[in-house]
């Protein structure tokens, strides 16, 4: 993607764009560093230097490297990404700079599916609760929000033809219909389950291990990949959905393919890290404001962008109050939406949607 | 050749248009005219694949209804009659978006030239959202003109689809909107515009059409169509036409003293 990208960038007007991209790729690579030499284990950076140099890393550290920081800062990486293209694809297909992923459901299905799974797992028969063991939740949630998006789908489509603006109204229904579904569920709760969902709502990287990333990454990847390929489409379809099939864009198979890919990407994002806001909204906003809104550059910088501010978050989720952890949806809008806030208000005059 | 035959379309239920035929060839800028909620807008949604019809549509022998987007898009460009840009895309950026699949990576000057000749070459970096109503309308000429500028390599025309191409332009633009057009055409290819200016449409369209409530009253040469009796009944008021030698036909619409 990233090579696809700089090919483009130098053959075409955005240059800015494309110097961000560098600039993008760059600041991930620091970032990522500063990352896997920050932890509560004491493992620092010039540790980590001296042991490239050296070849020696004692046992504990190398358990603290390859199995505690590494996936994790994969799976940061990953779900920054995949949050922060996955808002760049809605916004573009929505033709409207606040949608984000929650407007196909999956938000409202995958944390149904979470609360389910954390309320009434515990009433599963042994057999299948040992079955999935700790992927319980994570799978209730990709199911739940994979689901919800299929049925929105179904709801706007007529005669092959999807309704983005209906889609839109099923889905303000649906995620109330889900929110109360979830209000039962977080009724009957008990007091340790509770707080189990209270946490999952507000997302988090702990836990991350190479199998989650190996679950998640078939979902994210491929979308991750495509992306870029649907920047010319959702240029055009800028000019409105008319305008685009006129350029010679097959615009149903343009929807299809971005609801599809956003609800496989955010499913798997939400369903392994929980709900973490923010990052799909702001990021593409702020590629839009200081680089433009030609997809061709906002895809893959959205990438990297999402990539480099949940790094960066997570860093402080588990630093600030170590050896305790913030959950990280915390951290992204604590720092996420006074950003925001400022970048509106040093705008002159309104935002014009 | 772009052949129209027993057209019907329905909107909502409501018949909008009644069995329209028209033909029009390449080489030439067709008119079609007539009164507000006559059906030509909806006959350019027909005809550029945008609305479902009964009857038959075919550009270059192609069915319009059965092609697919980007077989449509090699062929023929339409210009709307009014484009919401969703982003704040620079104006170069929308002339662009006209250039074809492969072409946006080469580093040709079409969209540069057909800016020049809607005279908005100086205005290629500005946000396209700040433009006024007629500086919008001309980018969005040029992108049209981008997408099918460059002839066919099979030798098969191209065409243009323009819905009012000079609504909200003044009379300078709209005297050169209508002169590119018309080379255009001249060039070998075809034009289809929605026109509401009759004297506009006499001066530059080789054959015009004539719709009222749905239905074709006339299509021919400005001179053929522009009657005193087929205007005046189209339009539901006394007119008269009035012709120099020099410039064809021209118009003076008569107030009815009621």
């Amino acid at each position: 993607m990233l090579a696809l990208a700089l090919r483009r960038g130098q053959a075409a007007s955005g240059a800015r764009a494309a110097m961000a991209l560098r600039g993008l790729v760059v600041l991930l690579l620091g970032i990522s560093l500063v990352s896997l030499g920050t932890g509560a284990a004491g493992l620092r950076l010039d540790d980590l230097f001296h042991a490239a140099l050296t070849g020696e890393l004692t046992p504990r550290d190398q358990v603290i490297l390859f199995s505690i920081r590494l996936p994790r800062l994969a799976m940061g990486v990953l779900i920054g990404a995949a949050l922060a293209v996955s808002g760049a694809l809605m916004q573009g297909l929505f033709r409207n700079p606040l949608a984000d992923p929650g407007i196909v459901g999956v938000g409202a299905g995958a944390g149904l599916g979470a609360v389910l799974a954390i309320v009434l797992g515990g009433a599963l028969p042994t057999a299948i609760a040992v079955h999935f063991g700790g992927h319980l939740v994570p799978v209730a949630a990709f199911l739940g929000g994979w689901s919800a998006t299929l049925l929105l789908y179904r709801l706007a489509t007529r005669g092959g033809q999807t309704s983005v603006a209906t889609m839109l109204l099923a889905g303000i229904a649906l995620g109330a219909l889900a929110g109360a579904l979830t209000g039962i569920m977080v009724y009957l709760a008990d007091d340790r389950q509770l707080r189990d969902l209270t946490f999952w709502s507000m997302g988090s990287l702990a836990g991350a291990g190479w199998g989650k990333i190996a679950t998640a990454l078939p979902l994210i990847l491929p979308v991750l990949l495509a992306a870029p390929l649907l920047a010319r489409g959702l240029n055009a379809l800028a000019l409105g959905e008319a305008q685009a099939a006129h350029l010679g864009v097959e615009v149903e198979r343009l929807k299809r393919l971005i609801i599809l890919g956003v609800a496989a990407a955010t499913g798997a994002a939400v369903a392994v890290a929980g709900g973490i806001g923010f990052i799909g909204i702001v990021v593409p906003h702020l590629l839009r404001i200081s680089t433009g809104p030609n997809h061709r550059y906002l895809l893959p910088n959205a990438a990297l962008l999402g990539a480099s501010l949940l790094v960066g978050a997570d860093m402080i989720a588990r630093s600030i109050v170590a050896p305790a952890e913030l959950p990280i949806g915390i951290v992204t809008a604590v720092l996420g939406a006074p950003v925001f806030l400022w970048i509106l208000m040093r705008r002159k005059g309104l935002v014009g949607l | 050749m772009l052949v129209v035959e027993n057209l019907c379309v329905a909107l909502s239920h409501r018949p909008v248009l009644r069995n329209v035929s028209l033909t029009a060839r390449p080489g030439t800028l067709t008119a079609i005219v007539g009164p507000n909620g006559s059906g030509k807008t909806t006959l350019m949604r027909a005809m550029t694949g945008e609305v479902r019809y009964q009857g038959k549509v075919a550009l270059n022998g192609l069915d319009v209804a059965r092609a697919k987007a980007w077989q449509l898009a090699a062929i023929r460009a339409v210009m709307a009659q009014e484009t919401q840009l969703a982003f704040p895309f620079t104006v170069l950026e929308v002339v662009r978006l006209g250039l074809g699949m492969g072409e946006s990576t080469a580093s040709h000057d079409l969209p540069q030239r057909a800016l020049a000749e809607v005279g908005l070459l100086h205005h290629t970096s500005r946000n396209y959202q700040d433009l006024s109503g007629g500086e919008r309308q001309r980018v969005q000429l040029a992108r049209a003109l981008v997408q099918v500028w460059t002839p066919l390599g099979d030798g098969g025309a191209r065409w243009l689809f323009l819905d009012e191409p000079v609504a909200s332009l003044d009379l300078g633009h709209q005297l050169q909107v209508m002169r590119l057009a018309r080379r255009f055409a001249d060039a070998g290819g075809g034009v289809v515009a929605v026109m509401h200016d009759l004297n506009l449409s006499a001066m530059f369209a080789d054959r015009m059409a004539l719709l009222a409530d749905g239905a074709l009253r006339a299509a021919g040469t400005p001179h053929a169509v522009l009657t005193d009796t087929l205007l005046s009944a189209a339009y539901g008021c006394p007119i008269r036409t009035n012709a120099l030698p020099s410039h064809g036909t021209w118009l003076l619409p008569q107030a009815v003293a009621s």
